[in-house]
């Protein structure tokens, strides 16, 4: 059996009669990147907030390094590093000096040229006595993350990691990230609402809606191409229709709407029924494909901002 | 815990607003002396005339103590604005900037970052006190030197000697630390309900002007309530230097303070420990 | 009935002596007792007790001079009466510079006195001196002097082994003043009232005790000037 980071069990959080995290049951296995999926106000950023003590369960438990988070707290964040909703600094000081409070309230006294090589990680060598009011936001989340990382954490929590960075910045992230798995082992939790940015980084991932886990399992396995949700939009639907139902793709049809038929099916299959729709004279303004978790999340992600 | 009052202060020492209250500080006690310098002792004779008809007043009246006294009359009153400038950030500053966020999911009990707080703003409120003694009674020995010091009492003129005059400073401004401790205690509580930190330090000054007039007012109804407001023990500096001590009234008084004190931190504990960081 | 008896006689017997001489003749003989005294140095003690004035006994040196240098020397801040122990001792060394009329008799402290009144004939600070006198000790035992500087000054004198020379164990200085009012401005409120003794409102007394005299030891102009 792997061995978990996290676990949590029943873990609920309400405010009044609000459900924020409902029975959750999360399983984060050790030295792995964790993708937190999930619509805005689907529970997640409850969660990691409950996940470093900042918000207490309603009920439930949570245990980190195979230990209960509440009773063993300090022990346990002694080994982990967030960015909860974006990094926080005292703007008044320095990012040397933000970096070295950062260290001394993990309780570790870092030298000055430990504080240097970790500027050099996060590519902010040579601007770390600036205040750190003077940073841009690729900045301050560069310093965020040598924050989360400076005590050498097992764990570390991202809630929400990239928003605001340029494309380059999202890459420096990816592979810093890729970077403290790989090399030091570091186990990763990042919460998203973007299903691409998960598929690329994580190994395992859960997709939250309404405080409730809707998905859990490997990405590889959730992300499978062989489960594809395809969109055909006729020209006109009821001869599209027609021309499928006396066929061997009736079975695939999922939904029909005004302007497409929806189906589930391979990816390998597209060809064959591109060509089916051609010899049967079905005129198309076209087919779109997406994976059937994506196709999922989409309308989670639609419904949730709605 | 050493450790967390140590980050404490050195942000507090890092913050531009903490030299607010020294500058200002610096500027009225040189402002006063300067003017006392100038004309102090046409003023005090002024003062003194109806005695002086009857009287020789023979001794250095204008000193060093004299300022001191006068100065802290003066500022001692200003210093709960000061104090809450501080202490009213202490931990709204933290919410409203995020950083409370990180701090509370450090290996640290929120018990021990509160009192580390508390304590980092007592020894801010401690500092200003002594920066503003030492300064009064430094620069007026500098230009006025030592003497008796001559209390100028709304009905009474007490004079001090020399000899008592350090104690009873000492002792005035360790009660007037104890006076402005439920200042910062009161506007530490009002910052962990607040998520900014203009509220806390506009609140805590609401808080002591209303119950100042309150203080003010003579209405027999209030009389029993007033007693009971920390505004009215706040001046309790004051009587070290009667004579005699009036040593019950003092002992009251800190006991009043200190229960201000103890009721305000365990609210305010009680709170920062069970809130939930949502913003 | 024998001890009251005598007491009557013997006040009878002074005041006939009394009746017998003319004022000047007491003071005569009241500056012919201080006239031995050139100069003293000796240890005093003050006590106040002025309404509105809180002082706390402070202890020094006074210095005298004939005919009239007169100083106290204390650490720290003192209220002293506008006139010396001796001011009308030093008015009355000069016969010519006054009027003295003989104004009846009062017993002071059960001892017999004669009254005088010392009127300036130039105008002087003095307006009017009232001179309690012991005539059988030539010694003045309360002066009232009204002044224009000053208001009036009740002193009362308090007389020790040395008597002889007119020098009093304890002079006590009743001044009448008005209750002392600080502006606003410079004056703090404390909360506490404590009752302590106070003269009559309006009334405020020094008292100095002298002790450890040493006198006619050539004192120095320099002790009466230096700081």
């Amino acid at each position: 059996m792997t061995d978990l980071a996290i676990s949590t069990h029943a873990l609920t959080k309400t405010y009044g009669r609000l459900v924020a995290v409902n029975n959750l049951n999360l399983q984060v296995a050790a030295g792995e990147v964790f993708g937190f999926l999930g619509p805005n106000g689907a529970g997640k950023s409850t969660t990691l907030r409950m996940l470093l003590t900042l918000i207490s369960p309603t009920q439930g438990e949570i245990v980190v390094f195979g230990k209960n988070l509440w009773k063993y707290r300090n022990e346990i964040l002694r080994q982990v590093g967030s960015i909860i909703e974006k990094p926080d600094f005292y703007l008044y000081l320095s990012a040397y000096d933000n970096l070295k409070i950062q260290a001394q309230m993990c309780g570790i006294h870092p030298t000055r040229k430990q504080l240097e090589a970790m500027f050099e990680l996060v590519g902010l060598s040579g601007r770390e006595h600036d205040k750190v009011k003077t940073y841009s936001h690729g900045m301050k989340q560069r310093l965020g993350l040598a924050q989360a990382l400076i005590h050498n954490p097992k764990l570390i929590i991202l809630d929400e990691p990239t928003t605001g960075l340029d494309p380059q910045g999202i890459i420096d992230l990816r592979s810093l990230i890729l970077r403290m798995k790989n090399e030091k082992g570091i186990t990763v939790l990042l919460s998203s609402h973007i299903l691409s940015e998960i598929e690329l980084i994580a190994d395992s991932m859960a997709i939250l809606s309404s405080g409730k886990v809707m998905v859990q399992g490997r990405v590889r396995d959730l992300l499978n191409p062989e489960d594809m949700v395809v969109a055909v939009e006729p020209c006109d639907t009821y001869t599209c229709l027609a021309a499928l139902q006396n066929s061997m793709w009736s079975t695939r049809i999922t939904s029909v709407t005004e302007t497409a038929v929806m189906m589930r099916m391979s990816k390998g299959q597209l060809p064959e029924l591109n060509r089916y729709l051609a010899e049967n004279r079905v005129a198309m303004y076209g087919i779109s494909f997406k994976r059937a978790l994506e196709d999922y999340f989409l309308k989670l992600t639609a419904s949730g901002n709605a | 815990m050493l450790n967390l009052i140590g980050i404490e202060l050195y942000k507090i020492l890092k913050k531009p607003r903490t030299y607010i209250g020294f500058a200002a500080i610096a500027i009225i006690v040189l402002v006063v002396e300067l003017s006392f310098y100038a004309d102090g002792k046409q003023y005090l004779d002024f003062v003194l005339q109806s005695l002086r008809q009857h009287f020789v007043i023979q001794g250095e009246i204008l000193n060093g103590s004299l300022m001191c006294f006068v100065i802290l009359q003066m500022l001692i009153v200003q210093m709960p604005l000061l104090v809450a400038l501080v202490a009213g950030d202490l931990i709204s500053g933290e919410a409203s900037t995020g950083t409370v966020r990180m701090l509370l999911s450090k290996p640290y009990t929120r018990s021990q970052i509160f009192f580390a707080k508390y304590v980092a703003g007592s020894v801010y409120t401690f500092a200003l006190i002594l920066w503003l003694g030492a300064l009064a009674l430094g620069i007026g020995i500098a230009l006025f030197g030592t003497g008796d010091l001559l209390v100028l009492k709304s009905d009474e003129l007490v004079v001090i000697k020399a000899e008592d005059v350090w104690w009873r400073f000492s002792a005035a401004l360790l009660m007037a630390f104890v006076s402005l401790s439920v200042v910062t205690s009161f506007s530490l509580m009002l910052s962990c309900f607040s998520d900014n930190s203009i509220t806390p330090i506009v609140a805590t000054m609401s808080v002591i002007i209303i119950f100042t007039i309150i203080g003010a007012l003579e209405i027999p109804m209030l009389e029993k309530f007033k007693s009971l407001l920390f505004t009215t023990h706040m001046v309790i500096w004051r009587n070290f230097f009667d004579n005699p001590l009036p040593m019950r009234q003092i002992v009251s008084s800190v006991v009043i303070l200190l229960g201000h004190i103890v009721l305000f931190l365990i609210i305010a504990h009680r709170h920062f420990v069970r809130k939930d960081i949502l913003n | 009935m024998r001890k009251l008896l005598a007491v009557i006689c013997s006040l009878f017997a002074a005041l006939f002596t009394i009746k017998a001489q003319t004022p000047q003749t007491y003071i005569s003989l009241v500056m012919n007792r201080f006239d031995k005294v050139k100069d003293y140095a000796a240890d005093i003690k003050i006590n106040f007790n002025l309404p509105g004035v809180n002082l706390t006994p402070v202890a020094g040196s006074v210095f005298y001079k004939a005919p009239d240098k007169f100083r106290v020397k204390t650490k720290g801040v003192v209220f002293l009466p506008k006139q010396s122990p001796h001011f009308a001792l030093s008015l009355l060394r000069d016969s010519t510079a006054y009027t003295a009329v003989s104004s009846g008799s009062e017993i002071i402290a059960g001892v017999p006195c004669i009254i005088v009144n010392v009127i300036p004939n130039a105008e002087t600070d003095l307006i009017l001196g009232k001179l309690w006198i012991d005539p059988s000790r030539g010694l003045i035992l309360k002066s009232q002097l009204t002044t224009r500087s000053g208001g009036t000054v009740l002193i009362d004198n308090y007389f020790g082994p040395l008597w002889t020379h007119a020098l009093p164990d304890r002079i006590v200085f009743t001044v009448d003043m008005a209750r002392f009012k600080v502006p606003k401005a410079l004056a703090v409120d404390i909360n506490t009232r404590t009752s302590k003794p106070q003269s009559t409102p309006g009334t405020g007394t020094i008292e100095l005790q002298f002790s450890n005299y040493r006198m006619n030891q050539h004192l120095s102009d320099k002790v009466f000037t230096e700081e």
